[in-house]
């Protein structure tokens, strides 16, 4: 039988037939695993192999040892979002920089983005934070179409900040590929940084025009006092972000160690030390964290015999030559490049983007002269405005069910601040320097 | 049968904070590693994600494109989940089928000795998950979702 399958999938006709079924069934809301899966048996049964080897190659997913740093980012993650960490960070940044003129804005910004880099899934950001920063902003005086925006667009931002999933992800993925020069996490880590930072200052520099102008006696005046109390409320939580910092510009630490070093701190702090959640409450938010983990890493798994397949195949070869016989400059290329990512980072959300399109698309890039550590670092920020781009982004179907506003009115909330990231990312596109030049390439 | 689903993610969840925590500890402090530690981590990366996957397919919380079906009407709806759903549990039984070979070869030649347990039974996680996952997504086929 398996030979007559084998036999069957020789002919283009079949093939199409079965590509058209799965376009249908993932429009219809099909897993993603699922549908990746059928894409690596049809391959492997093509080529006549044993199809056990799916799952020989869905079981690597436990042999990689910087996956185990997945769960534990989650873990801590889902933990600090259900203590009142958020709360804090923003009592934090607001008593350091809120008298500035939108201060708290930018308190927004540096808040979500600390927070995204920490937890890695944007979604969870808006859902914390959101209920923190909007009333704060309204109260500030800022104008609500000016705060939906900026929180629905902040829910993405801080994914190029280590230790955020994406790049680790992707990491593991080009890593399946060999390319040279290699792709190691920790440079990725570091390349993400100035990429990053850009986003947030050109957001920051917005937010400071389109601040209320009141008169200063209005605004919270910078109080030390108050700081000072914040330093002291936040004294657990602070040490995090540079631990983790330091870890990894000393290069001597696996992404698995920071992740365990980083999950432990945080189950000692929100457990026994705030007691923020109760142990009963344990089994809930360790539910809620594996739910994302095993929806994540079984696509990411099925996404390891699909690589394996399209290498054997020759896939990615065959279309480096074919998109090389269309467009010729490097430019074009990436124009292209970008567009696409846009539109898929929409419709894939996020990591199911980065585990189908990274084995397609670095073989093309690494061919027309791109680092593979740059590829990534635009592949992310392509994906962080995928993440709320209309009309189906993920972040806006968030913001609308935690702001309980249309979709509609986010969208147009959303386009200022869409433009101004479309910016940074082609100039992470196109100046290589910002994300290879800490790394010294 | 949900209590002690939850319960044992959280449990294995806990033990790997504790484990991989430890392994560090040892790593830096008495500047030993922990080869059992090694092993275990990996075969609870493995549970982690197979129980998460198994409930994450209890609240339809896989991830697919969900957003082109928004604009269908109720009747369309429920053919689009129909089908979706019908699609992911044949391709998790198929999944659990191949998983289950896969624990066949492994007890014939085992590739990892040095775990608590063999190595095949580690691994039945797989296709026990994949055909749990199977029938709640045969369920969800046929089922509306929950109002959220």
């Amino acid at each position: 039988m398996m030979e007559q399958l084998t036999s069957l999938l020789q002919s283009n006709v079949v093939l199409l037939l079965c590509g058209v079924l799965l376009i249908l069934f993932a429009a219809a809301g099909a897993p993603f695993f699922a549908l990746i899966a059928a894409v690596a048996m049809l391959g492997f049964a093509r080529a006549g192999y044993d199809l056990t080897g799916i799952m020989v190659e869905f079981n690597r997913i436990s042999e990689m040892p910087v996956l185990v740093a997945i769960p534990l980012f989650t873990i801590a993650g889902y933990l600090l979002a259900e203590s009142r960490t958020p709360q804090r960070i923003v009592r934090l940044a607001n008593a350091a920089i809120g008298a500035v003129p939108g201060g708290l804005a930018i308190v927004a910004l540096l808040a979500c983005a600390a927070f995204t880099a920490l937890t890695g899934a944007s979604g969870v950001t808006i859902v914390a934070l959101g209920a923190v920063l909007l009333p704060a902003l309204r109260q500030g005086g800022y104008d609500d179409r000016f705060n939906l925006g900026l929180l629905t667009t902040s829910g993405s931002l801080g994914m190029l900040f280590a230790p955020a999933l994406p790049l680790i992800i992707y990491g593991v993925v080009a890593q399946q590929l060999n390319t040279n020069p290699p792709v190691v996490i920790q440079d990725l880590f570091i390349a993400g940084a100035l990429p990053g930072l850009m986003m947030i200052v050109a957001l920051a520099i917005y937010a400071f025009i389109k601040a209320p102008r009141v008169p200063i006696a209005e605004r919270n005046r910078f109080s030390a006092r108050e700081l000072w109390h914040a330093i002291k409320d936040s004294i657990w939580e602070l040490p995090l972000p540079f631990v983790v910092v330091a870890a990894i510009v000393s290069g001597k630490v696996a992404p698995g160690e920071i992740a365990a070093v980083t999950a432990l701190y945080v189950v000692f702090v929100v457990l026994i030390v705030r007691r923020e959640v109760k142990f009963n409450e344990l089994g809930r938010v360790m539910r809620e964290a594996m739910v994302l983990v095993g929806a994540i890493m079984t696509i990411l798994g099925m996404s390891l015999a699909l690589t394996n397949m399209l290498i054997d195949q020759e896939i990615p070869t065959k279309l480096f030559e074919f998109v090389q016989s269309h467009i010729d400059s490097k430019i074009t290329f990436l124009i292209i490049l970008n567009l696409f990512l846009l539109v898929f980072g929409m419709l894939l959300e996020g990591f199911p983007a980065i585990v189908i399109l990274t084995p397609l698309l670095l073989p093309i890039a690494i061919g027309y002269g791109i680092d593979p550590i740059h590829f990534g670092i635009i592949f992310v920020a392509n994906l962080q405005i995928g993440l709320f781009l209309p009309p189906v982004g993920m972040n806006l179907f968030i913001a609308s069910m935690r702001f309980k506003v249309p979709i509609t009115q986010l969208i147009r909330a959303s386009v200022p601040f869409f433009l101004i990231l479309l910016v940074c990312t082609l100039i992470i596109t196109y100046v290589p320097a910002l994300s290879l030049g800490l790394l010294g390439r | 049968m949900h209590r002690i689903e939850d319960a044992l993610l959280a449990l294995l969840a806990t033990a790997l904070v504790v484990i991989a925590g430890a392994q560090i500890g040892a790593r830096f402090f008495i500047e030993g590693s922990l080869l059992w530690a090694d092993s275990l981590l990996k075969s609870l990366v493995l549970w982690l994600v197979m129980l998460g996957a198994l409930a994450a397919a209890r609240t339809d919380s896989h991830l697919g494109i969900d957003a082109l079906t928004h604009s269908l009407g109720p009747k369309g709806q429920r053919m689009a989940r129909f089908a979706a759903f019908s699609f992911g549990a044949l391709m998790s039984l198929l999944a659990a089928y191949y998983g289950l070979e896969l624990v066949r070869f492994e007890r014939e030649s085992p590739s990892d000795v040095h775990g608590l347990l063999p190595s095949w039974v580690v691994l039945l996680v797989i296709p026990c998950a994949f055909a749990g996952m199977a029938l709640r997504m045969a369920h969800s086929a046929v089922t509306q979702p929950e109002p959220k």
